[in-house]
């Protein structure tokens, strides 16, 4: 007869072995659920410290933070806390993340100097700078340079310079920030390529009344085309080429060369379609949306009126511009050179038909794609990464202009935590485990 | 010169160019209602240009002509443009539209050429000549000797004058105004199936028009 | 009986018991009272004595003022700025010192006793006693005090004395006046001239030593009107109107005066101008055209300059009243009346109704122009037109336009007769076939419009072959010739369609085929089709069947089939004849018929075209048939780029910001640099312009033209954008 001491493990045996069973049951079942049921993250809060955002999200689950606020739906918004003056390169990848569609919600607990002033040379064949005076609303703002004052303005605002003397400095309530001015020249000469047509005929007037000298081939006939200027793609000759469409095969196929060797491209529609510029390219063309009719006259979002080839974005690309959830405008880097990618078509309807200052603005917006792009000379372009990266005298004005001012709060936000959620292949183990266990112990009673 | 990148026809888009034809209010703006064919016609038979089948009317005081950046103005009666008109074409070339103006009537110093002249002057300046080695002349065919003559001037039933040059007005390098007394209305005003009969064809000039305004 | 000085008389007793000191302390309002006089007196003589220690204070100011002043009127140092903050901190004091004096020295009625008593002897002291006495003393002093007649010229006296002090203080005030007066500025002249006031001759420079003295006139062109005026190269800016002459003359120093031009935006720079020279005296003339022009004089003491701003003469403005609008009216016979206002700046020098009748359709029309009301000569500013349009007179029908308008000219003898003209009314005369109707679908195009245009090639190629006809073989020649006249056959066919299809007929009537064209016929049929049908007997056909039509339509005369088919049968019978001419090789033969079928069909064309406003017929292409069919070979010239155009407003920044290194540097050089910056910133920047002037009035005068020239700076430098023109990506490193 068995003792007591041996009686209970033989009773304990099959409700341990029940129990385990039990929760391996359930535990099968949730992992069921969990992989039934699509994961539901938030968008994690980004924490930008310098030059580098920081996602707010657990060690272990970073990589899904990260592909979470990658693959955010437009439209979402992101919780971003500074923890000090953001660098350039911080401030430029938040103003990308917005122009893909995500609105940001900007908060910091540090003080912010009461004025900040920007002043950077705006790219392109006009020796100009934009003047960003960034401050609480309704400051008036003294500004002046190495040759005097210039003019008392109320922050925030922006101006544009035709000259400045190499430094801006702003006073207001004793406080006083200063700015270097940047001078540097890229080069003006822009190759466009592509069939005849009316965005052929008005991308060229554009830039030619932008100050830029332009260089065509216009495919007319099999055996014809226009040209103007030298058409073949030079990296000494030409800053940035423009490819309209699939036509002057020839060009596209010196595009990618031209890039790696820091020259710039603006790809325009379904030009990206073209295989000589897959390697280049910011992303694959989408399928066309039409424009909102009659939107290209109105003065606030004149390009919501053009037809749109999306871009469908890559790895490398950054997202610039963004309509309807689509993106427009994408960005990206190859080797030396930068790529523009443009969704819209026809925007010369926006010349044509847009309000009073269309003409100026369509010229304006043309010139800036361009200028984003082109080359500048390469002591120029060594000293321009460096003064950008690192000597952004005023990154708060920066910030202020390219996406407005954080709203200062007593203490950092607490990141929005994401609802429990089992994990599948953690209860899958426990689930095993379980039933293993409970298969064992049953044995165990068993021969007992 | 460029390979034939993509076949014979273009890939099809709102960039298509649709010869317009300008209603004004007075004169006869319809009179000839064939030119449009055949300059279609000649574009689609010589070039790639995407282009549409059929032409298009277009008010000249409507918003619409903004649509179109090469119009074709033809008439024989005198031409007086409402205030209306007026402001619309200012607009319309002011932002790159170019406007192409051909008499009717083959005279000289006619009811049309005085009256449209002065008006085309009111909005943009005098008109001056073109000069015969402009860059319209090569833009595609090329007319060594400038604007090609019709059979209106040289085939001795008509009025046997011979206008050398076409006046225009230019801006920035660009042309705004392109205005022919040379009567290509009567030229191009036949029906397409009779160009079988044309040993050269007479609408080249009409692609040279189309080429330039959509690269220039 | 005489009374002692001190006791009071009856008359001063009853009068003294009345006036009694006031609850404030002040004497009753009683204009005999002594009390109440001397009050008086010592207030009047207390505000004298104020009045003349200022003047005498501000006297003693001035003279520190007036040294400085010279000083800055002849050696130009110091500037006006501090003289005149001189002169306010001397004034202040000689202002302000006195007052306090006098605040601690008031004129007390005792003051005011004792000035009297020393004019006064016979008071014996008694209003001085009186001033100071008790109620009791009073009542016994002024009876005697009354008893002398003293207020009166004691107050005449003081009021004098005010008076006096008054004309001092003034004349001290006009001394700052004088001091402070802007000797050297004549930015004030250079505004007067900027609104178009004429500049008096006061307004010229006074000249430094060994300077040579000129005289300066704007001389407007002759057809204004405008008198001449005159002018100082004082720097500033003056307006004139386009092809004014700028007639510059001295005395002497010719051989010394160089003077220059520029244009604005000239890049070429200034150009000199050759004097005309008699003996010493000298004269030129610079002539002011579309754009503003500054004019430089240096003499080897001074350098001299005037900007001229060019006003273009404006084109007259012109309107109609009547008719108000556009006018349809089937009264061939009407008066409409017509006027119209014109208006110009300067004058109207010929105004006029103008009016085109247009008559006629298709391709051919006649116009005959005219005018009514003509007014010429030299006219005034605002013109009244008017004038009755008699449609019976001018003949006009049914189908026929009238173009009216009102045209007036001015009398710019510069550019030529500018032309203004109102809106054009049209004057429509319906045809009856029309209906009230103008927006009416056009027919399609006849089938007569295809065939002219083939004929007139049928035509030229026969031209031509029979301009090449010696050259030929005789062979090429027949092929040639029998091929256009099997194309001439097949045309004559398509008419002879065309006419029966009108006429009720069939096409059948004339057999569609030629020979050769591959379709089969036997002998017997073709010898059936190809008897000859005679032009006779199809005109009687056609002529059978217009009949027919004709009663059916009941047009009456010009029925567009009787109008449309005469012409063709015409053509028809030419082009037969041409046919046969063709055939037998004869192709000189057949140029005259051919001419006559061209010119047949064209009144064809002509005779069924209506202008009716409606949509033309859209005609649609086989895009996709016929695309790159075309034989004719191209090749397009290669094109020079536009060269870049440089941003004009980064120029002028540019420009200023060296111009203010080079004013700082050297001032002379710098300001020059700034007027030819205001030269060309006049027209394209004119809020630049403007700081640019203020600026150099400045320096000119010595004053601080810091303000200005940070003005001119914003103006040139600084543009606001909108927020959406910030660059897409320009301000980033990916």
């Amino acid at each position: 007869m068995p003792s007591r001491a041996d009686a209970a493990p033989r009773r304990t045996l099959p409700t341990i072995a029940t129990a385990l069973q039990a929760i391996g049951v359930t535990a099968a079942a949730v992992c069921a659920w969990a992989l039934a049921t699509p994961a539901s993250s938030p968008v994690p809060a980004v924490r930008v410290r310098g030059d580098s955002l920081v996602l707010d999200a657990p060690l272990g689950r970073m990589r899904d933070a990260l592909a979470t606020l990658v693959a955010a739906a437009p439209g979402e918004t992101l919780q971003v806390t500074l923890d000090g003056a953001p660098a350039l390169r911080a401030t430029m990848t938040l103003r990308a993340l917005a122009g893909a569609g995500h609105p940001l919600a900007l908060r910091t607990a540090a003080p912010l100097p009461a004025i900040a002033v920007a002043a950077r040379r705006v790219e392109g064949p006009a020796a100009s700078a934009s003047l960003v005076v960034a401050g609480d609303t309704g400051t008036i703002v003294a500004i002046a340079d190495a040759a005097g004052a210039l003019d008392s303005l109320r922050a925030p605002t922006l101006l544009r310079a035709a000259s400045l003397a190499s430094l801006v400095v702003a006073r207001a309530h004793g406080v006083r920030a200063t700015a270097p001015v940047h001078t540097i020249t890229p080069g003006t000469r822009v190759l466009v390529a592509g069939r005849a047509g009316w965005e052929s005929r008005f991308v060229i007037a554009a830039l030619e009344e932008a100050g830029w000298q332009v260089d065509a081939l216009l495919d007319v006939a099999p055996t014809v085309a226009v040209r103007q200027g030298s058409t073949q793609l030079d990296s000494a000759r030409h800053a940035a080429v423009i490819a309209l469409d699939g036509a002057a095969p020839a060009v596209l196929r010196a595009i990618p060369d031209f890039v790696r060797g820091g020259g710039g491209a603006v790809l325009v529609g379904s030009a990206a379609a073209s295989g000589a510029l897959l390697g280049v390219r910011a992303g694959a063309p989408g399928a066309r949306v039409r424009g909102e009719a009659g939107a290209e006259a109105s003065e606030d979002e004149p390009r919501h009126g053009l037809d749109l080839v999306p871009v469908v974005t890559g790895a490398r690309a950054v997202p610039i511009e963004s309509r309807d959830g689509a993106i427009a405008i994408a960005a990206a880097r190859h080797v030396a050179g930068r790529v523009v990618q443009v969704g819209y078509e026809d925007s010369w309807r926006w010349r044509m038909a847009g309000a009073d200052d269309a003409p100026a603005a369509h010229r304006r917006w043309w010139s800036a794609l361009v200028a984003g792009v082109a080359r500048t000379p390469p002591l120029a372009h060594t000293v321009r990464d460096v003064l950008h990266d690192s000597l952004d005298a005023a990154p708060v004005a920066t910030l202020a202009a390219t996406i407005g001012l954080p709203r200062v709060v007593a203490a950092p936000v607490a990141p929005a935590r994401a609802p429990w959620r089992p994990e599948p292949r953690l209860l899958a183990v426990i689930a095993l485990l379980s039933l293993a266990g409970a298969w064992v112990l049953r044995r165990l009673a068993g021969v007992a | 010169m460029t390979a034939r990148a993509h076949g014979g026809s273009p890939l099809a888009t709102g960039d298509r160019f649709t010869f317009a034809t300008v209603q004004y209010e007075s004169g006869d703006w319809d009179s000839a209602p064939l030119v449009a064919a055949n300059v279609i016609d000649a574009v689609a038979r010589f070039t790639r240009i995407d282009v549409a089948p059929s032409g298009t009317v277009v008010p000249l005081a409507s918003e619409a002509l903004l649509r179109h950046p090469l119009a074709f103005l033809t008439g024989h009666l005198p031409v007086r443009f409402t205030a209306a008109e007026r402001t619309m074409l200012g607009r319309y070339l002011d932002r790159g539209g170019l406007l192409f103006v051909d008499d009717h009537n083959h005279d000289v110093d006619g009811p049309f050429h005085r009256t449209c002249t002065e008006e085309l002057a009111r909005v943009t300046g005098a008109l001056r000549p073109i000069p015969n080695t402009h860059a319209l002349y090569r833009s595609f065919f090329r007319f060594e000797n400038g604007p090609p003559n019709t059979s209106h001037e040289l085939n001795g039933w008509g009025d046997n004058l011979v206008h050398e040059q076409l006046l225009g007005a230019e801006r920035d390098g660009r042309l705004r105004v392109i205005y022919s007394n040379k009567d290509y209305s009567s030229e191009w005003s036949f029906h397409p199936e009779n160009r079988k009969f044309l040993s050269v064809d007479n609408v080249r000039f009409g692609v040279n028009l189309v080429v330039y305004a959509l690269t220039r | 009986m005489t009374a002692t000085p001190f006791e009071p008389s009856p008359l001063a007793t009853a009068s003294s018991a009345s006036p009694r000191p006031s609850p404030r302390g002040t004497l009753r309002d009683d204009a005999s009272d002594p009390h109440v006089q001397l009050a008086a007196l010592a207030r009047l003589l207390g505000r004298a004595r104020a009045l003349r220690l200022v003047a005498i204070a501000l006297a003693w100011a001035l003279l520190p003022v007036l040294v400085l002043a010279l000083s800055h009127i002849v050696l130009g140092v110091p500037s006006r700025t501090g003289v005149a903050i001189v002169a306010i901190v001397t004034g202040a004091i000689g202002i302000v010192t006195p007052i306090r004096r006098g605040a601690r020295q008031r004129v007390t009625a005792t003051d005011a006793a004792l000035w009297v008593e020393r004019a006064e002897p016979r008071l014996r002291y008694a209003l001085v006693t009186l001033a100071d006495a008790s109620p009791a003393e009073r009542a016994r002093l002024e009876p005697f005090v009354r008893a002398v007649p003293w207020h009166a010229p004691a107050a005449t006296i003081a009021r004098a004395r005010l008076r006096q002090s008054l004309t001092m203080l003034g004349a001290a005030v006009a001394g700052f006046a004088l001091a402070l007066w802007p000797w050297r500025e004549r930015s004030d002249a250079g505004a007067a001239i900027m609104r178009g006031a004429p500049v008096p001759p006061s307004a010229i420079a006074t000249l430094p030593p060994g300077a040579v003295a000129i005289t300066a006139r704007l001389v407007p062109p002759a057809y204004t009107r405008a008198p001449d005026r005159p002018v100082a190269l004082d720097g500033g800016v003056v307006e004139a109107i386009e092809g004014t002459r700028l007639e510059i003359e001295g005395a002497a120093g010719a051989a010394r005066v160089v003077l220059r031009v520029r244009e604005a935006g000239d890049t070429a720079g200034a150009r000199a101008v050759t004097l005309e020279r008699s003996d010493e005296a000298w004269r030129a003339v610079v002539r002011v055209g579309a754009q503003p022009v500054a004019v430089l004089l240096a003499d080897g003491i001074t350098e001299r300059s005037l900007t001229i701003a060019a006003r273009p003469d404006s084109v007259p403005e012109a309107s109609l009243d009547l008719p108000a609008t556009d006018v349809v009216t089937r009264d061939t016979t009407a008066t409409i009346a017509l006027r119209g206002r014109a208006h110009d700046d300067i004058g109207i020098a010929d105004a006029r109704l103008e009016w085109i009748l247009t008559t006629g359709g298709g391709e051919q029309f006649a116009a005959r122009t005219g005018v009514l009301g003509a007014r010429t000569g030299a006219l005034d500013r605002d013109v009244a037109v008017q004038g009755t349009l008699d449609l019976g007179a001018l003949g006009v029908k049914p189908g026929d336009v009238l173009h009216v308008r009102l045209a007036a000219r001015d009398g710019n003898a510069v550019r030529g007769a500018q032309l203004g003209t109102s809106d054009t009314r049209v004057i429509r005369i319906p045809r009856s076939d029309e209906g009230d109707s103008v927006a009416v679908e056009q027919l399609p195009p006849s089938p007569v419009d295809t065939s002219v245009i083939s004929q007139r090639m049928l035509l030229l190629l026969t031209e031509r072959l029979v301009a090449r006809q010696r050259t030929l073989a005789r062979d090429a020649v027949v092929a040639e010739s029998r091929r256009i006249g099997a194309q001439q056959g097949r045309l004559r066919r398509q008419v002879g369609a065309v006419i029966f299809m009108r006429t009720g007929d069939t096409p059948g009537g004339e057999h569609a085929h030629f020979a050769g064209d591959g379709h089969d016929h036997t002998a017997s049929e073709l010898a059936q089709l190809q008897q000859p049908r005679t032009p006779e007997a199809v005109l009687k056909a056609a002529e059978r069947a217009t009949a027919i039509n004709a009663t059916l339509d009941d047009h009456g005369d010009e029925t567009p089939v009787v109008a449309v088919n005469r012409p063709l049968l015409e053509a028809y019978n030419a082009m037969w004849d041409a046919s046969r001419a063709l055939d037998g090789a004869e192709p000189a033969s057949a140029i005259a018929p051919m001419r006559r079928a061209v010119a047949a069909i064209q009144r064809a064309r002509a005779a069924e075209r209506l202008y009716l406003r409606g949509a033309p017929p859209a005609v649609l292409v086989d895009i996709a048939k016929i695309r790159l069919t075309g034989t004719d070979s191209a090749r397009a010239d290669a094109r020079t780029p536009l060269p870049a155009r440089p941003d004009a407003g980064a120029a002028l920044a540019t420009r200023l910001d060296r111009a203010l290194v080079l004013l700082a540097r050297v001032p002379r050089a710098g300001t020059d640099s700034l007027r030819l910056l205001r030269l060309d910133a006049l027209a394209a920047r004119p809020v630049l312009a403007r700081a640019l002037d203020d600026a150099l009035g400045a320096l000119a005068t010595g004053a601080d033209a810091t303000t200005a020239l940070q003005r001119a700076r914003r103006a040139a430098a600084l543009v606001p954008v909108r927020g959406d023109a910030t660059p897409l990506w320009s301000t980033g490193a990916p």
